[in-house]
């Protein structure tokens, strides 16, 4: 799971005067500050991790001893069967499908319009343009969601999408957050000259754009796809709005239902074990893209 | 380093309106059309909505029948309402938590993990990111068994060390760190790499000049890299502001407007009142709530941009 | 998790009846209910689907298989989506609205207003005579003259206990007693045991504010009056409700958590719960999954009613309690009623609901065996139910909740401390705060 040998660490030596000053300058010895550096990561490391391992711990266990007063830090006798019910009992197989379903659909959309935006913005010069970014921008700061439930409800009703997995792919397909990023990251990630060159290859605008700057701008999907991606699995609003079947429900909205039935019923031992299984394929997503995603991210989408 | 804002192209002249108008869709024709997805989207699912609610924010409606027009009505009683200042106090109380903790902390984790001798700095980086991949619905449920007073497990983990037991849900002042940690620890992983990606694109030719000149690091720190971080700092202080005032979730989940309102926040607020609670459906109040929150929503982002923005130029 | 916490406010929301207290008395000899009109079986029967919204895990589940048994052609679809914005929203829309579902009192008044809920005036005057006419009355929209929903279950209030616990501090619960006499007994409770009598969360959310509500509705206290016009919890009743609410919370007596929520079920779990005044329904939402072993109590938990509030005071209160509704949307009202009338007023359909855990307003299965003899293991042998019996006897005629229910309580909890421990003067508070929810009330007329 770690990096130990991304090119990126062989850039950090961006420090070493500061690090020299330190330990010289002020007169504490080296390895004491270096300790001590290494003890604030751990504990934050650790405050990071900790709430994942009570849920996992919970997930072990049954209502009796997750309620225990003082409190069990680890499950005394692991119930793994909690992971077999959410499965057997519960519809989790087609809840995580429906997921994929939605979060796939609606990244793969967010990744061709806003790179296709963020390239428009960054490379283009046309009248209007900066104005327009600027709109874009204030978007992102205009409420929506738990403010706009009736009207968003009418809508999707008119346009005859409720029980369909529509409202949750295309009203969000070109997000201004997203459009943001990839403009930035075009803009200083992609040098002008080529593009021109390819302008100049007689290449149309959509065909520069495919050929010149998709490829070019992928450590920037990355990031746009994965934030994107983990957003939608993890949003369970307008899910909970317009899905009225339990076959058409995604993973985080069964979580939200299954913890309806808990408070009442028993069942906090599979609830952590179904929280534990849709927290999970974000995860592994993000190891497996971690590579790309933190270069991505380092490569300064929002350096100026 | 130029600014993370572009900056507004100067006002364009035509000879006439219409001949320039002609010119400029003939020669940028596909670049209005790559670009009008998102007004495209934006229109038709969020200003439609938005508009909408704009509307009945100068109507009384109960949902069913009829909407009746009463003009200012509802924006005259919501700013007049206590929990509209209540509510915003608490919104400023969140901002002055949380938006310091959340340019600072990033800022510190970025430089630490940025030190040359640091090992595991891939393992540290990806651990501090996990939180931001998390789903908050299954989190929150975690995060009240972690705060509980009796059976709570950090109360658990601070007794080994003599302290507590603490009413973190229960307590005016206690119940903001469920809520600022919650969401603080959501978005960290994410900044702190933002601010990782902006100190490796620092030359390090400038510290050394530095060094040379004999600045220790900390004057280091205030004199170089902070002043090439501002872009960075700027991002972080406004989607910072914006994950605040529009903070719903966390406090939703962990104590649902309590303690005594304290962390009642204005969607929460709208929520309630709106459409979320039995016997409640004051949507015209709702919707005016809606609006005035936008308007200062906005109207905070624009300053902090346009107050950054100066600063660069001087 | 979200909508979580909105349908369980809901479904805690507070409720109570209009109508008269029910004479349970003299209701043994009454006729047979009439059973729901059963359609003659067809092959040419059309299939139909009613689309229920309720809560995964609801008495209604229970009452299904009975329903489709009776009619093949009807299918109940059950939709596990309670939230009220959603709701709203279907309404709104006019598509996605559900043929059943299961509001809050106040709820159905509020929509009952607007005449968007179908009228069961015909099936509630029919069956009149077999059901609580407090719950009854709960479902009557004075503005319109109609019934718009069909009485739900009713959530009277007593105190559950651990018999063990009371044993051990030397503590009897007499027939008849005040809270202030129980307040002595918790205090012995506590030295004798460490355990708590009440639960009063300080965190001022709306359930802060159910033990003085409960106060106010034993001494015939109110919300609001009948129509929702004006506020009254501020009245004379109210300072006398909260100066005993504040005399019991400074007993220190209580525990500090959210009675519906996971913190205080470890409590529960844990043994620190002696004494706990709840509605019917918290046998099983807050008692039963906690009292699994012998620290929980299990076979230890009794009931009984609560102590008197002062004179002529009810020996009951009123917490939740919803009703069944549909709309004017519903293609098949017929099925709709059917199903109301089943589910609510007939032997099989109570019995369902009886055993889920719910106190249906039928009369008959109220005073029935099967009713009492309902056992549950957390209740060793005891008879829980027959306490709940008693209660609906004085199920109060006079807990009017209209739409401004709800956040009348909120804004109650919220300023409810500094009252209940003396830092602020109660009458100067209470009409605080009842100046507010007043401004609020505009809203609402």
């Amino acid at each position: 799971m770690a990096v130990q040998t991304d090119r990126l660490s062989s850039q950090s030596t961006t420090v070493d005067a500061t690090r020299q000053a330190r330990s010289g300058g002020v007169g504490v010895p080296r390895s004491l500050s270096r300790a001590l550096v290494y003890l604030v990561l751990l504990i934050v490391v650790l405050l990071m991790v900790a709430p994942f391992y009570f849920l996992v711990s919970g997930s072990l266990m049954d209502r009796g001893e997750m309620f225990k007063i003082p409190p069990h830090l680890y499950p005394a006798n692991p119930i793994w069967d909690n992971f077999r019910t959410i499965f057997t009992d519960y519809n989790f197989a087609t809840y995580l499908k429906n997921s994929v379903i939605v979060s796939g659909a609606q990244t793969a959309g967010v990744l061709f319009f806003s790179s296709l935006a963020g390239f428009v913005f960054a490379k283009r010069r046309f009248p209007g343009r900066d104005w327009l970014f600027i709109f874009v921008l204030i978007t992102a700061a205009m409420p929506s969601g738990q403010t706009t439930i009736i009207p968003f409800y009418l809508l999707m009703s008119k346009l005859g999408w409720i029980n369909t997995f529509w409202p949750l792919i295309i009203p969000w397909w070109a997000p201004p957050l997203s459009i943001f990023l990839m403009r930035q990251y075009i803009a200083n990630g992609i040098p002008d000259e080529l593009i021109d060159a390819s302008r100049l290859d007689g290449t149309g605008l959509f065909g520069t754009y495919l050929r010149i700057v998709l490829p070019l701008s992928i450590p920037g999907l990355v990031v746009v796809g994965i934030m994107q991606f983990v957003a939608i699995w993890n949003d369970f609003l307008y899910g909970l709005l317009v899905l009225k079947s339990d076959d058409m429900r995604t993973a985080t909205l069964a979580i939200a239902v299954l913890s309806q039935r808990s408070q009442a019923a028993t069942l906090y031992g599979p609830l952590f074990a179904g929280i534990v299984v849709v927290t999970l394929p974000p995860i592994i997503l993000y190891f497996i893209f971690q590579r790309r995603l933190t270069s991505g991210l380092l490569a300064g989408s929002i350096r100026g | 380093m130029s600014s993370v804002f572009v900056q507004p192209s100067a006002p364009y002249r035509p000879p006439s309106r219409w001949q320039a108008f002609r010119r400029v869709l003939k020669e940028h024709w596909q670049d209005y059309l790559f670009i009008s997805p998102f007004f495209i989207l934006f229109a038709v699912f969020f200003a439609y909505p938005i508009f909408w609610a704009l509307q009945l924010s100068f109507q009384k409606w109960d949902g069913v029948t009829d909407p009746t027009w009463v003009g200012l009505d509802n924006y005259r009683f919501v700013l007049r309402d206590p929990i509209t200042r209540q509510m915003f106090y608490n919104t400023f109380r969140f901002l002055i938590l949380i938006v310091p903790l959340g340019i600072m902390l990033p800022l510190v984790l970025g430089v630490l993990l940025n030190l040359s001798f640091l090992r595991f700095r891939g393992i540290f980086r990806t651990l501090i990111f996990i939180p931001t991949v998390s789903s908050l619905v299954g989190i929150g449920i975690v995060w009240k068994l972690l705060f509980g007073a009796a059976n709570g497990w950090l109360n658990a983990v601070l007794s080994h060390v003599g302290l507590g037991p603490y009413k973190w849900l229960k307590d005016a002042h206690l119940a903001q760190v469920p809520i600022v940690t919650l969401a603080l620890w959501g978005s960290i992983g994410f900044t702190t790499l933002i601010v990782l990606g902006g100190l490796q694109a620092i030359d390090e030719d400038i510290y050394d000049a530095a060094k040379i000149d004999g600045a220790s690091p900390f004057s280091q720190f205030w004199q170089i890299t902070l002043p090439l971080l501002r872009p960075i700092v700027v991002f972080l202080l406004i989607t910072t502001t914006i994950m605040v005032m529009t903070l719903f979730s966390q406090p939703y989940i962990v104590t649902e407007g309590g303690p005594s309102n304290q962390p009642l926040t204005p969607l929460l607020h709208i929520y309630r009142i709106g459409v979320g609670s039995t016997g409640a459906a004051r949507i015209g109040d709702a919707s005016a709530l809606t609006f005035i929150l936008s308007i200062v929503m906005i109207t905070v982002v624009v300053m902090q941009f346009l107050i950054t923005r100066r600063r660069e130029s001087d | 998790m979200k909508n979580t916490r909105v349908s369980r406010r809901r479904m805690l929301a507070s409720s109570a009846g209009l109508g008269a207290a029910a004479m349970i008395g003299g209701r043994g000899a009454l006729a047979a209910p009439s059973s729901p009109a059963r359609r003659p079986r067809s092959e040419f029967q059309e299939e139909i689907t009613l689309d229920v919204f309720v809560h995964a895990n609801h008495p209604f589940d229970m009452i299904k298989p009975i329903y489709e048994a009776m009619y093949p052609n009807v299918t109940l679809n059950m939709m596990e989506q309670n939230d009220v914005a959603i709701l709203r929203a279907a309404l709104a829309a006019g598509e996605g609205v559900p043929d059943i579902f299961w509001p809050e009192i106040e709820m159905v008044q509020e929509l009952g207003k607007t005449g968007i809920l179908l009228d069961v005036t015909d099936i509630v005057e029919a069956n009149a005579d077999v059901l609580s006419p407090g719950k009854t009355a709960e479902c009557f929209i004075p503005s319109t003259d109609k019934y718009a929903a069909f009485p739900g279950d009713i959530a009277t209030v007593g105190l559950y206990y651990r018999q063990d616990k009371l044993d051990e501090a030397g503590v009897t619960i007499p027939d008849s007693w005040t809270w202030d006499e129980f307040l002595e007994a918790g205090k012995q409770i506590k030295e004798a045991t460490g355990a708590a009598s009440l639960v009063i969360p300080s965190g001022g959310t709306s359930t802060s504010a159910h033990l003085f509500t409960f106060l106010l509705c034993q001494l015939g206290g109110a919300i609001t009056n009948a129509d929702g016009t004006e506020i009254t919890f501020d009245n004379d009743l109210g300072i006398q409700a909260m100066e005993q609410a504040a005399r019991l919370y400074q007993a220190d007596i209580h525990i500090d958590e959210e009675p519906f929520e996971e913190n205080y079920f470890a409590e529960i779990a844990a043994g620190n719960v002696a004494i706990t005044p709840q509605a019917v329904w918290y046998r099983g939402f807050g008692i039963a999954p906690n009292a699994i072993d012998e620290q929980g109590g299990l076979g230890q938990w009794r009931t009984a009613l609560l102590p008197s509030a002062g004179e002529g005071s009810l020996r009951t209160a009123n917490l939740g309690g919803a009703a069944i509704a549909s709309t004017t949307y519903t293609e098949h009202p017929e099925e709709v009623k059917n199903f109301m009338t089943l589910a609510m007023a007939t032997m099989e359909g109570a019995e369902a609901g009886g055993q889920w855990g719910i106190q249906p307003p039928y009369l008959p299965y109220l005073e029935s065996d099967t009713w009492t003899s309902v056992r549950d293991e957390a209740f060793g042998e005891f008879s829980f139910n027959s306490v709940w019996t008693q209660a609906v006897a004085e199920y109060p005629a006079t807990w009017y909740k209209q739409p401004v229910y709800l956040e009348a309580l909120t804004t109650i909890g919220a300023g409810i401390i500094p009252l209940l421990d003396g830092s602020t003067d109660i009458t100067e508070g209470l009409t605080a705060m009842g100046d507010q929810v007043r401004e609020i009330n505009t809203r609402y007329q």
